[in-house]
């Protein structure tokens, strides 16, 4: 944590430089998704959930350093065949810092929050993430593609049994038509967690619709 | 009967006299025309002269003489080879001027004048030949080749002197005509032997397009040729493998994941898109200046479609070099 906490100042003190003298920008973006959320145990299905969420995103930039915060949230029913039948809300939040050393990529680290609601407790699983996402426009064409994959610096759950690793991915397209300030991405991101014990795993994966105004 | 004979005396030795004194004029200045032409070294001009002077003088003794046929085989060479000449009436008497006028009408041919080189455009530009004929008299005038298969018939009608005819450089088909050897071809439509053809050979090329070359770009640099294919690889290995990225994710960092399959038509999305900017790529014309919209650049473009216009159309017109040979004349009766 003290090294996590460390390579955000430092991260923070580099880029505030570069974007001292710059105005900022600013973006935001609603998203709808369709949720699949699944749970395993030793291999066999533990639940299998799905169901829409809606969120929205805020950041502003100041030349190459960007700062956001998500948040979302959905109702999971159980799927046809699930053997855990209790719904459940999923609630997720996230800040961000990220940089953007050359135009084709941005890193990214900042914490995660995500936290299943039911109706007499809350799972919450709390993470530093650090990102990498590569874009790139696709010439002659106002689409841009890109891929993001994350890896957990650190995650605790407050479940009884710690998390040994997690780590997610998404990629997607982006259209912006030519002289608007509005865009739309279509995208695909899935995470996956494995407890410490080693037959607990479980994965949330969404297709997303966005909606977004400003930069990407 | 003395009366007749010192009559046929006098026109005998007036006509002897008055030969001698034109014969001694025209033979120095036909004589002085054929030396003069000699000493330029245009033999064919001098030949010609000598020759013509040498056949009407022939064609005259030989009329005198009693021999008709041979003054009219004479005469009708000269009109062969020349339909545009005449004898003196100074110099050679009534009788043998009407002769030479009788023989000319009977003889139909005409006498081909071609530019040694014609460069034209095909169905845009014309060759052009001139004809001169010996008497009034319908013609057909054709392109054929070498074996006298027709090619175009470029004119079908009457001439009197002289007529210019054109061509287009096509054929029948309406095609512009290959590169090869061909024959711009005159035939007298009087039926009967004896017809004569008078054809010119014709060397005809197809020449290369004279097309521009590509501007310089503001750089300093030269178009490329092809269009560039880095962008457009890069486009669709960009799409396909973002593409390739939803289909896979799941298996690499969640490998428990049920697999949603609405991803796959995630995956065709970005997989399409990335297939539709190489296409767009490919079919964009050979520069990249979507990056500079600077005036320069605009002024380069402009200048690079402009050039790539007017180079497709002239890859588009056929251009011909014709070269003229020599004249020859067939007689169809003796084919």
């Amino acid at each position: 944590m003290k090294t996590l906490v460390v390579a955000v100042a430092g991260l923070t003190v580099l880029t505030a430089g570069l974007a001292a003298q710059q105005r900022p920008r600013g973006r935001a973006f609603a998203d709808g998704a369709l949720v699949r959320y699944g749970s395993k145990l030793g291999g066999a299905d533990a639940g299998s959930f799905g169901g829409p969420t809606f969120g929205v995103q805020a950041g502003v930039s100041l030349d190459k350093v960007t700062l956001s915060a998500t948040y979302l949230e959905g109702r999971l029913e159980p799927r046809s065949g699930s053997t855990d039948t209790v719904p459940r809300d999923l609630v997720e939040a996230r800040l961000l810092l990220g940089v953007q050393p050359v135009p084709w990529l941005t890193l990214g680290v900042g914490p995660h929050v995500r936290a299943f609601v039911f109706d007499t407790t809350t799972v919450r699983w709390v993470m530093w993430q650090a990102r990498a996402r590569v874009q790139g426009a696709l010439p002659s064409t106002r689409l841009e593609t890109y891929v993001e994959l994350w890896y957990a610096l650190s995650a605790k759950v407050n479940l009884p049994e710690p998390i040994d690793h997690m780590q997610g991915g998404e990629a997607g397209v982006v259209l912006r038509p030519r002289g608007s300030a509005v865009w739309f991405r279509l995208g695909y991101r899935v995470d996956g967690a494995q407890l410490a014990s080693g037959g607990r795993s479980e994965s949330v994966e969404a297709v997303s619709f966005a909606l977004g105004i400003g930069g990407r | 009967m003395m009366r007749r004979v010192l009559q046929v005396l006098l026109v005998t030795l007036f006509g002897l006299t008055a030969r001698s004194v034109a014969a001694q004029q025209s033979a120095s200045e036909l004589l002085a025309l054929g030396e003069r032409a000699y000493q330029n070294l245009d033999y064919d001009q001098a030949a010609a002269l000598l020759r013509l002077q040498a056949l009407t003088y022939l064609g005259a003794t030989e009329l005198f003489r009693d021999r008709r046929d041979s003054a009219l085989a004479a005469f009708r060479q000269i009109a062969v080879t020349d339909p545009k000449y005449r004898p003196s009436e100074i110099i050679f008497p009534p009788q043998v001027t009407g002769v030479f006028q009788e023989v000319r009408q009977q003889t139909k041919t005409v006498f081909l004048q071609v530019p040694p080189v014609t460069e034209f455009r095909a169905k845009v530009e014309h060759f052009t030949a001139r004809l001169l004929a010996s008497s009034p008299h319908d013609i057909a005038v054709a392109i054929t080749l070498p074996d006298g298969k027709p090619v175009r018939e470029v004119f079908a009608g009457s001439i009197a002197e002289s007529l210019a005819v054109t061509w287009d450089g096509l054929t029948d088909e309406g095609e512009p005509v290959k590169s090869g050897r061909y024959l711009l071809r005159v035939t007298p439509r009087s039926a009967g032997a004896g017809r004569l053809v008078r054809q010119v050979a014709l060397e005809i090329e197809r020449a290369r397009p004279d097309t521009q070359p590509w501007p310089s770009r503001p750089d300093g640099t030269s178009a490329p040729l092809h269009a560039p294919s880095g962008p457009a690889v890069r486009s669709l290995a960009g799409g396909l493998a973002a593409a390739l990225a939803v289909v896979v994710l799941p298996s690499i960092v969640a490998q428990d994941a049920g697999g949603f399959k609405g991803r796959f038509a995630v995956a065709a999305a970005i997989g399409g898109a990335g297939i539709a900017s190489f296409v767009a790529q490919r079919s964009r014309p050979p520069v990249d200046l979507a990056a500079g919209a600077s005036t320069a650049a605009q002024a380069y473009r402009r200048r690079l479609e402009q050039a790539q216009k007017q180079n497709a159309q002239a890859r588009a017109e056929v251009r011909l070099i014709v070269r003229a040979g020599a004249a020859s004349v067939v007689e169809l009766g003796a084919q």
